[in-house]
């Protein structure tokens, strides 16, 4: 008799040849690159028209995406080149791209802000940075050297809890198709996630394990 | 020496396509999986270049991607392979030689596009990737419980627990 991890390896190494064109493949995310690339940088010129009226007032307390202690002091950031008119757009431009050309990266970007207390838009902390390599400063990190954001166990982690509470109860694969029905969801994993929050909550399933 | 990203793609693509066909059981998705992670770790190599293992770190990515992904493809999926897998069934014989070998690995593949994603990917970090299940646990974000319960469901979903496997996977989860 033939063992279930023998089956398995044999029907995983009989199809893994169903693999596409690597080149084709290789083109693709090139293409893909270039698109985050752009949009990183389109990101920043949305937050270096905050940052540059923080430069006016010589000190920048950012609102919004980077949180900070609610108590964080404000970071002074320092005179700007020319205070009394802010950086012009190509001069945002300059400066990120004096951030990633010395290797620095959205990660690193996230542990400048913790490190000089600012909250905001990451970008305006990338603009920031760079505007200070420019000026022949050195950055209190080094380049790629901030904790990863990623890969994360699980992206998701609060949507993997609540499957993860959904299959601890007993509920499997066939389960989720039922309560997908009844619920009306759009497939069977979102069943599995609408069920783990309600067991989670407390609740009661309307079908039994 | 530090790897640069293309001496990586020329190396590790065709293995992480296979991996990901495996992972995925869905060609176009594979497809979509290795090109999205592929490129998001471009624009971030100097600090995947800069890890222990930049493959371990890429087919990790690969595997968060697979589980995160949002597409309806599953649903659809499920239905049409269901529906050949009855016929697969009743036309099932009792001999095995290498045909029925061949039959089955394909009747098997079908099979695991019936299970949800995490348990085909216990399946495939435990069978294909040959991992413990400490670090598939570590890997896909769950207690090491978790995942032989995983694994158990997904056994038994594709009719492969024998009773003797039942009761082992009744010690482990007790």
């Amino acid at each position: 008799m033939i063992d279930h991890r023998d089956q398995l390896r044999e029907a995983f190494e009989k199809h893994e040849d169903l693999a596409p064109d690597p080149a084709q493949v290789y083109a693709r995310v090139q293409e893909l690159a270039r698109t985050y690339r752009r949009r990183r940088r389109g990101a920043q010129a949305a937050g270096g028209a905050v940052l540059s009226a923080g430069l006016i007032a010589g000190a920048i307390n950012l609102p919004g995406l980077l949180t900070g202690g609610p108590q964080a002091p404000a970071y002074v950031v320092g005179a700007p080149a020319s205070p009394s008119a802010p950086p012009s757009e190509a001069e945002q431009q300059k400066d990120w791209d004096a951030y990633f050309a010395a290797g620095y990266d959205y990660d690193d970007a996230l542990e400048l802000a913790r490190i000089w207390n600012l909250t905001g838009d990451v970008g305006t902390v990338k603009a920031e940075a760079g505007r200070r390599l420019l000026a022949g400063e050195t950055l209190p990190i080094r380049p790629g050297t901030a904790p990863s954001q990623e890969p994360s166990p699980d992206p998701e982690s609060a949507e993997a809890a609540q499957v993860d509470a959904f299959f601890a109860a007993g509920y499997d694969y066939n389960d989720a198709v039922k309560l997908a029905e009844l619920w009306k969801t759009s497939d069977p994993y979102q069943a599995k996630v609408e069920g783990g929050k309600k067991l989670l909550a407390g609740e009661t399933l309307p079908i039994k394990p | 020496m530090t790897v640069t990203f293309e001496q990586f793609v020329m190396a590790r693509l065709q293995s992480l396509l296979r991996y990901a066909v495996v992972l995925t059981g869905d060609r176009d998705l594979a497809q979509d999986v290795v090109q999205e992670v592929l490129a998001r770790a471009q624009v971030r190599w100097r600090r995947i270049s800069g890890a222990d293992s930049p493959e371990s770190y890429v087919r990790r990515m690969v595997l968060n991607e697979y589980l995160s992904w949002r597409r309806s493809w599953a649903a659809r999926n499920v239905h049409a392979v269901g529906e050949r897998l009855v016929d697969l069934d009743d036309a099932r014989g009792g001999g095995h030689d290498h045909a029925q070998d061949v039959v089955d690995a394909d009747e098997l593949w079908n099979r695991l596009a019936t299970l949800g994603r995490k348990q085909r990917a216990v399946l495939v970090l435990r069978y294909y990737e040959q991992l413990e299940d400490e670090a598939i646990a570590d890997l896909i974000g769950c207690s090491p419980v978790t995942v032989r319960s995983h694994a158990s469901r997904a056994l038994k979903a594709l009719r492969l627990t024998s009773e003797g496997q039942d009761r082992m996977h009744a010690e482990e989860k007790s």
